[in-house]
């Protein structure tokens, strides 16, 4: 009978001591979270190609309100311009000129949206390549798919949406929308004014945004990974999730961020 | 040593016939599939069935034959008979987990076994993304061995919440429950209190060490030991406690 009380006792203990902890100790806030584990794949499988075919289409806007482009294995460059015309140079990369005979990139209109990707339908990566150089009139919608390669978008204004994977990714001072989608690599975000939509694994990111009227309202998850900066933020740390929030200024732009093994640096600009 | 390889022996006897059995029912439903996709009355992809259904059910078999393995003691009365024979605690709880680690490898063996025989021949997409055969058994024996610690602790956790749930009078499997669950809180506690302690052990790169540069040059996969090793040192010490346990104060409570 002793050794009973003994151990209910010591098991009554340790639930109070378990509840303390779950209740006041958890989740704790303002620990950084350094996972013990780093998984991730740089993108390194940019094959070198050594034959290229460029195809150059020049649109006036019109009534094209979006642009989707599909690529994979180069390089992509967008930028917004005053002008209104859409400017599409695109470079099917191959190992020989005889295989690059055999694709071509292809447009199509439909419903207000010029799409660019590689053709025939069969044609797949990576096989070969695809790189876009694209100018934009300023505040167009823009869809970049991209794998394996590099995405740069410079001074874009307007709407933006980014699903890449295996990539390098870098967009600078952008205004207006900013929606991304990314696996694994890395995303540079700097000088954003706007609305963010963040969803990464997997890689390595960095936020840099521009204080803008109306600030921002953050809504930031990371889990197995971590999460730094000068956002200013208010952090719950369960074992390996961060959940963050805060605002800065009215707290008007949403900044959602969702990532999950991978490292965020968020950060405002003064 | 000689009592404990009895011991061993005892609970590798107990747990042959539903080893052979589960692994039996395994290997005839991989030849099932086999023989359905291969006369074309089910698509090929079926077979991932045949290989995910074993490899998610057997983690449950595993879970319940730990459970099992100490409750069979009690249920067939000879738990006294295990207290009066002149081995501490300790190892009478090591011959358990030493027999379900059998237990373990027997299993992982005839998934292995029964994927390569049976669909072997239809994975050839995956053969040509692996470097080489030596690649393959060097990562599968690691995979197998993270398995094996995994499941070894899960077994410790198990054992301490059964024996301290017989310490007890009533509502024995909800005290084991809330035994695990504490016991699982506390290794937490230790793995978060001794971390910075072990700061200084270095980054492992496992990316080298399981050769998945063979696979893709940008791979990079690191293990930064010091979290873990409270854990583990706390799971020791649960085996241990286990075992003093067993020896000293359950046959009182009976």
């Amino acid at each position: 009978m002793k050794i009973r009380r003994i151990t209910l006792a010591i098991l009554a203990l340790l639930t109070v001591l378990f509840v303390a902890d779950m209740r006041y100790f958890q989740p704790r806030r303002g620990r950084s979270g350094q996972p013990s584990v780093r998984f991730q794949v740089e993108p390194s499988r940019v094959a070198h190609f050594h034959a290229e075919k460029t195809q150059v289409f020049t649109r006036p806007q019109g009534s094209l309100s979006s642009l989707m482009l599909s690529g994979a294995l180069g390089h992509v460059e967008l930028r917004s311009t005053d002008g209104t015309e859409l400017v599409v140079r695109a470079t099917i990369l191959g190992e020989t000129e005889e295989e690059l005979a055999r694709f071509e990139v292809v447009e199509s209109v439909s419903n207000g949206e010029i799409s660019y990707k590689l053709g025939p339908q069969t044609a797949q990566f990576p096989e070969v390549g695809l790189s876009f150089a694209v100018e934009v009139p300023a505040g167009m919608e823009v869809t970049v798919k991209h794998s394996y390669g590099s995405v740069e978008v410079e001074d874009f204004v307007g709407f933006l949406r980014l699903l890449t994977s295996f990539s390098q990714v870098t967009v600078t001072g952008l205004q207006g929308s900013l929606s991304v989608e990314n696996q694994f690599g890395s995303v540079e975000l700097l000088d954003i004014s706007g609305p963010l939509a963040f969803e990464d694994a997997f890689s390595n990111s960095t936020v840099l945004l521009s204080p803008v009227d109306g600030g921002y309202n953050f809504q930031v998850d990371v889990t197995n990974g971590s999460l730094t900066g000068n956002a200013p933020l208010e952090k719950e740390v369960r074992q390996n999730m961060i959940k963050a929030q805060g605002t800065h200024g009215e707290g008007v732009h949403p900044v959602v961020i969702e990532s999950s093994f991978g490292s965020v640096n968020l950060n405002i600009g003064r | 040593m000689k009592r404990f390889l009895k011991l061993v022996l005892k609970d590798l006897e107990g747990s042959r016939l539903p080893t052979l059995f589960l692994s039996g029912i395994t290997l005839v439903f991989m030849a099932f599939v086999r023989y359905k996709v291969s006369f074309g009355s089910w698509h090929s992809q079926m077979s991932v069935l045949a290989v995910a259904l074993p490899t998610a059910f057997f983690p449950l078999w595993l879970i319940w034959r730990s459970f099992q393995t100490l409750r069979s003691e009690w249920r067939e009365d000879t738990v006294y008979t295990l207290l009066a024979l002149p081995v501490p605690g300790w190892q009478v709880m090591l011959a358990k987990l030493v027999s379900l680690c059998v237990e373990y490898s027997v299993l992982f063996a005839v998934t292995v076994g029964g994927t390569s025989l049976f669909f072997g021949g239809l994975l050839d997409e995956l053969w040509s993304m692996v470097s080489s055969l030596s690649w393959v058994v060097w990562n599968g024996f690691w995979v197998y061995a993270a398995g094996l610690a995994v499941y070894s602790s899960l077994i410790i956790y198990i054992q301490l919440a059964f024996v301290v749930s017989k310490m007890v009078g009533k509502v024995q499997g909800l005290v084991a429950l809330w035994v695990w669950v504490l016991a699982s809180w506390l290794a937490d506690k230790a793995a978060v209190l001794l971390a910075p302690l072990f700061r200084w052990l270095p980054t492992l790169r496992l990316h080298e060490f399981l050769r998945l540069n063979e696979l893709d040059s940008g791979i990079v996969f690191e293990w930064h030991p010091a979290g873990q090793i409270g854990l583990v040192l706390a799971t020791v010490a649960f085996f241990f406690l286990t075992g003093y346990l067993f020896e000293h104060y359950v046959e009182i409570n009976e």
